[in-house]
């Protein structure tokens, strides 16, 4: 027989042994256990992990092979309450399980959690509920997102602790914010709901969708408890429920609540760029052998619309020259978009390369991608549904850039399909909604040829969706910020940036596009996104932006040489 | 025939939708007729490659991984060219699987090296097969009938709108989504522009009538670009006779689609009201067809029009074109009661060549073809009233039918047609020349 060893650990006459050699069901012996402090009259059961049936000491388990009378020999007892029994029990729990079974490690984590704690009664007072949970959401295995309320019955809890499914327990009251629920009134009519929110960080990690609990504590001492809906993890449902709490009821922004978002959201969009990059490229006709200029297009949802640029680009000789990459952003599609863009580049002539990721990454990761994956040493970012006006634009481009010593980003005038202006430069202007600024899209809207919109001006930013930038430039203020959620503010950033490093960005209107605005990324989703981007780009441009805001006044062509 | 040998003889081919063998459409006809002229008299040999299998025909290809096949065994210059019909994009007017162009017509045209190449149309095609012919063919012009409005509205060209049937003066994003709520404006102006960009590889334009060109024109196509030529026919055996024996002019005629857009059903109005003036004179004949491809409202409300008028219409049900001449024997008039602009109607150059005078609507390309007081009447499109009282005076004005009769434009033989376009091959021949 082997020598056993391991862990014990004793709580409310429960007894767990946690045999690390994992095999502890194979092996035919007699088992004795004792156990230091207990009382031999009182019944004592066990579990071995691993084995299905509890058992009780002295008796036979059903299903093994083994009588279940053992001789066991604790060589350390630790408490459930001590700050050092979970790491503890991690530790236990790990030997001999390959690094590889993080699940299994959690899973028994959490039955152990089950077997010793304290089980307390649902949250329900007079019939109805004291406390509810509306989103736990995890990025990566320590970082967590809660959201819920509680009836205000009571008054305020005097604790109110969320318990990891692997038995971490995390104390709210410190670190969340509140706001009212009034949208819960309707449902239980005539009481009064606090809503909140927290983000707090765990000290061990958690892997589990399932099993988190929230235990509340009343100022009158009723303690219970509540489930929680599974842990949201993907990036979209992520977004979807934690977005939307950057603002309660159009109310102004709370700095506290607007951190809580940002602690998750950052996290997430750091985990899931962190692990991005181009996995596959297809290059179909000759490249050109000294590309003077690489055009960077994500593609993103209508892949359709590589056919309708590629019907125009075929028009103008000067793509020959060009270096042209298409950068898949729904990879789900790839099959789609290979096929086709090898039939196309066939049909019009034309070299190309398409790229997929390993993963969708929004804006500035895909356009990041393409930077370093470009051959010239200018770029283009150019959003999928923009195409000429004429073919010409692209030798009118580089000329217009390389005639302004000093440069840093260049925009040209783009249209909507009714000939409206679509982008004749970006600036900010003030605004008494929380922020103290927003965007100001230059000349939005009016006739193509508007006169103040027919001149070359310095503007604060121009867009991303047609921006042309030197790829030393581009590489030496990082790239595009990849902290904005897929695909707002980020070229705003790059601007900043390139005007922090002492350059000048430019419009100039010589250059005409159409930009079916919205087509390539649909408004709904960037309107969800809009707040906390602006929220992001505000933390972290502040003191340029009021700055930009205070030199300029209501005039849409004063805001425009606020920069000069 | 022609003074040059006929190894010397260029080139010119001939695309097309559809084979007049597998469905008459009046396009395939004509452009069949042309075919003809050219390769049996004209400056340029001819050869002539139309789309075969569905939407027109069930037939498959012959050989499967054979795209080409012969329409008849003793014939060396007509093809046919089998993409599976499902593969077209009908918004965009795109074929869907490039490798229908990219190989199957580049293969085709290389062999065949034509030195012009002349479509009558590209649907079911694509507008990118003319893309493909710049590819395959850099020396070779393009020339391009405007058959229809099809490229301008995606209501099967028809520049009606679809609420109430009003007439469209022109297509924008906003008012083509009008039409068609379902689509995005911007996928209008997509479609637009995508049209645009293949139309852009056409060295000249052939437009059967001046509104039509006109309205291409409006469109944005250069207007330099596209030359007025109207349609050459293939000559009907005789000139009918000189109408009734009994000297009334009380006898109308219909020929075309039974449909809404025709305005078959003002022209039953019309009867109704002419029966209330004049009761028991007037008579008209319904040589038309698929009724029974019409939307069921349209079918069911043109029926009871038809009960209404039983004693003083025959439905006469459809006609082949080779019975056009002895039809029109039995007819004083023909109506054309279009409520569309038209753009050259086939059927009042029928009327014309049979010796029959024209009623039509007075716009587009009704109101080109037909003088009113020379060679016919016009009334206002879609007025019942407007129709009934022309036809009334059409047949009560002693010596109106013979004067018009007499003054009936003289038919253009396709020969001279074929003839013209040859002029325009070899000139654009020469501008690509000097060009590269």
């Amino acid at each position: 027989m082997p020598p056993l060893s391991g862990h014990l650990w004793l709580n409310h006459h429960v007894l767990l042994v946690i045999n690390p050699a994992g095999a502890a069901a194979r092996i035919s012996a007699r088992w004795r256990i004792s156990l230091p402090g207990a009382d031999s009259g009182s019944p004592v059961r066990a579990e071995l992990l691993g084995f299905a049936t509890p058992v009780e000491a002295g008796r036979a388990v059903p299903g093994t092979s083994a009588e279940f009378a053992c001789n066991f020999v604790v060589p350390e007892v630790v408490p459930s309450d001590d700050e050092s029994f979970l790491p503890f029990l991690r530790t236990a729990l790990s030997w001999g399980l390959p690094a590889a079974e993080t699940h299994l490690l959690a899973e028994r984590l959490h039955l152990i959690r089950e077997a010793t704690r304290l089980h307390h009664p649902a949250p329900l007072f007079a019939g109805r509920p004291l406390l509810c949970v509306d989103v736990v959401a995890r990025s990566g295995e320590f970082s967590v997102y809660l959201k819920g309320w509680w009836r205000n019955c009571h008054g305020r809890p005097v604790s109110l602790t969320a318990i990891s499914p692997e038995g971490e327990r995390h104390d709210l009251l410190g670190t969340l914010c509140h706001f009212p629920r009034n949208d819960i009134e309707p449902a239980y009519a005539g009481d009064l709901y606090t809503g909140f929110t927290a983000f707090f960080r765990l000290d061990q990690p958690s892997l589990l969708r399932t099993g988190w609990l929230l235990e509340i504590e009343t100022a009158d001492g009723f303690i219970a408890e509540t489930p929680t809906p599974s842990v949201l993890e993907e990036p979209e449902p992520v977004l979807a429920a934690v977005l939307p709490d950057m603002q309660i009821d159009r109310s102004p922004l709370s700095p506290q609540a607007v951190e809580q978002v940002h602690g998750i959201i950052s996290q997430l969009q750091a985990r899931r760029l962190g692990n991005f990059f181009p996995e596959q490229e297809l290059q179909f006709g000759a490249p050109p052998p000294n590309p003077v200029l690489s055009v960077i297009i994500p593609l993103y949802g209508r892949v359709d619309l590589i056919e309708h640029q590629l019907a125009q680009f075929a028009l103008d000789p000067a793509w020959a020259g060009c270096d042209l990459i298409y950068l898949l952003d729904s990879p789900e599609l790839w099959q789609r978009v290979a096929w086709r863009a090898e039939w196309l580049a066939r049909l019009y002539r034309l070299s190309l390369r398409i790229v997929r990721c390993n993963q969708s990454g929004g804006y500035a990761a895909v356009n990041n991608v393409g930077a370093r994956l470009a051959r010239a040493s200018l770029l283009l970012f150019l959003n999928s549904d923009v195409l000429p006006v004429a073919p010409g634009w692209i030798e009118r481009m580089m000329a217009s850039y390389r005639r302004r010593p000093g440069i840093g980003a260049l925009g040209p005038k783009l249209l909507f399909e009714d000939n409206s202006i679509q982008h004749a430069g970006v600036g900010y202007v003030a605004t008494n909604d929380g922020f103290g600024w927003d965007t100001l899209p230059f000349f939005k809207g009016l006739h193509r040829n508007f006169p103040e919109a027919a001149q070359p001006r310095r503007v604060p930013a121009v867009t991303g969706a047609c921006l042309m930038v030197d790829q030393g430039l581009f590489q030496s203020v990082n790239g595009f910020d990849q902290g904005y959620i897929q695909g707002d503010f980020e070229d705003m950033d790059l601007c900043l940036r390139l005007l922090r490093a002492g350059c000048q960005n430019w419009y100039d209107p010589e250059i005409e596009l159409y930009h079916l605005e919205g087509v390539s990324y649909p408004l709904a989703q960037r309107m969800r996104h809009a707040t906390y981007n602006r929220w992001l780009h505000s933390h972290k441009w502040s003191a340029v932006i009021e700055k930009l805001v205070n030199q300029s006044d209501a005039s849409v062509a004063t805001a425009a040489r606020i920069i000069a | 025939m022609h003074p040059l040998t006929p190894m010397a003889r260029p080139k010119v081919l001939y695309v097309v939708h559809n084979h007049p063998e597998i469905r008459p459409g009046g396009v395939e006809v004509y452009s069949q007729e042309l075919f003809e002229a050219m390769r049996g008299g004209g400056e340029f040999a001819a050869c002539l490659l139309a789309k075969a299998g569905p939407p027109f025909s069930a037939a498959q290809r012959p050989h499967e991984g054979t795209m080409i096949s012969m329409v008849h065994p003793a014939d060396d210059s007509q093809y046919l060219f089998h993409n599976e019909g499902g593969d077209y994009d009908h918004f965009l007017g795109a074929a869907c699987a490039k490798e229908y162009l990219v190989t199957y017509l580049d293969r085709f045209l290389t062999a065949v090296r034509p030195d012009v190449v002349h479509f009558h149309h590209t649907v079911f095609l694509g507008y990118d097969a003319l893309r493909q012919v710049r590819n395959s063919l850099p020396a070779a012009p393009i020339v391009c009938t405007l058959n229809d409005y099809l490229p301008i509205c995606h209501r099967n060209g028809q520049l009606l709108r679809t609420n109430d049937h009003e007439r469209c003066h022109e297509a924008s994003p906003r008012r083509c989504h009008e039409c068609f709520p379902g689509i995005a404006p911007r996928e209008f102006f997509l479609r637009e522009r995508f049209i645009k960009a293949q139309l852009e590889l056409v060295d000249r334009f052939v437009a059967p009538s001046e509104f039509l060109r006109e309205r291409y024109a409006a469109w944005g196509l250069p207007r330099e670009k596209i030359i007025c030529e109207n349609y050459g026919r293939a000559p009907v055996s005789a000139r009918a006779g000189a109408g009734s024996p009994d000297g009334s002019r009380w006898r109308f005629g219909f020929f075309g689609q039974l449909s809404l857009f025709k305005g078959v059903h003002v022209l039953l109005d019309a009867m109704k009201i002419l029966e209330r003036l004049q009761p028991g004179v007037a008579h008209l004949w319904l040589h038309g067809n698929n009724l029974d491809l019409q939307p069921p409202d349209f079918q069911a409300s043109l029926g009871a029009r038809l009960a209404e008028t039983a004693p003083t219409v025959t439905n006469a049900g459809p006609f082949q074109r080779v019975e056009l001449r002895l039809l029109m024997e039995n007819i004083d008039w023909v109506v054309v009661p279009s409520l569309w602009w038209e753009n050259a109607p086939l059927v009042i150059q029928e009327a014309f060549m049979c010796g029959r005078p024209v009623i039509c609507s007075d716009i587009g390309g009704m109101a080109e073809a037909v003088t009113p007081g020379r060679n016919g009447l016009h009334f206002r499109a879609g007025d019942a009233m407007s129709l009934a009282e022309t036809m009334r005076r059409a047949a009560t004005t002693p010596g109106l039918w013979a004067e018009l009769r007499r003054h009936l434009p003289v038919s253009y033989p396709v020969a001279e047609h074929a003839e013209k376009l040859a002029g325009l091959y070899r000139q654009l021949i020469a501008q690509r020349r000097a060009l590269s």
